[in-house]
């Protein structure tokens, strides 16, 4: 037997509650995120109020909680894809920032050797080149700024 | 289960009996309203979160197929260059002999 009491000046309440109904109760107030005690002192202190207001709500709760389900597995699956997803475009974005780096320095090399050889440079590429890794640069240092 | 209410003292000192209520019904009423509250504002942060997850995963797939076309380019443009400048190098050598 479990035993609550409520005092205020006026009276006293004890209330007594089977073991069982008493467990039962709590857990259910735990998984809520709630102290039974202060379940019990709104029974209690509401005990005319408290009627259910929008009719009994345990087959919306029943049909909200299944929505919800529903709504949590959408949730999970948008989230992995969205994890992976961020992983192998991060490592394909600096794929990108390297390979542009390299580019530049081979296209350097290409012009000093067309110098050096007397062959005519042909600079179609470069602004492309360029501007790849400017994209892939600035965006990192972007990213670096902001600590990402 | 039916429990009652009782004030401590009455007026003549005896225990006076104020009200019977199922204390078992009551409280899960109570948690029937507040998981109701819950369950709804779980259900609204989901309906609000879900498209966003949505956006987002179509604004990274579109920047990934970007991004893995730039580096195909790129790795293409960096084996040809690469070869050239091995020519290249191969005509500077062979001036140079």
């Amino acid at each position: 037997m479990r035993l609550f009491s409520r005092s205020s000046r006026k009276h006293t309440e004890i209330i007594e509650i089977e073991d069982r109904a008493y467990i039962a109760l709590r857990a259910r107030a735990e998984r809520l995120g709630l102290d039974i005690n202060q379940v019990l002192e709104e029974a209690v202190s509401n005990h005319e109020g408290e009627s259910p207001e929008n009719g009994d709500l345990r087959p919306k709760n029943e049909s909200i909680k299944k929505e919800a389900e529903k709504l949590i597995g959408e949730h999970i699956t948008l989230s992995s894809k969205l994890a992976a997803l961020r992983f192998k475009y991060f490592s394909t974005y600096y794929g990108c920032a390297t390979e542009s780096m390299r580019l530049l320095a081979l296209e350097a090399e290409h012009r000093s050797l067309c110098e050096a050889t007397g062959q005519k440079y042909d600079s179609t590429h470069y602004q492309r080149e360029k501007g790849l890794f400017e994209k892939y640069h600035q965006d990192l240092r972007v990213r670096v700024e902001k600590g990402e | 289960m039916k429990i009652k209410l009782i004030k401590s003292k009455s007026p003549h000192g005896r225990r006076q009996e104020l009200h019977e209520i199922d204390i078992v019904e009551k409280c899960e009423i109570i948690l029937d309203r507040i998981e109701h509250e819950q369950r709804s504002s779980q259900v609204d942060r989901l309906k609000s979160e879900i498209p966003k997850l949505k956006a987002e995963l179509n604004d990274l797939e579109s920047r990934q197929h970007e991004a893995e076309t730039d580096l195909k380019w790129m790795e293409g443009r960096v084996d040809e260059l690469v070869n050239r400048n091995r020519e290249l190098l191969a005509i500077l050598r062979g001036s140079s002999q």
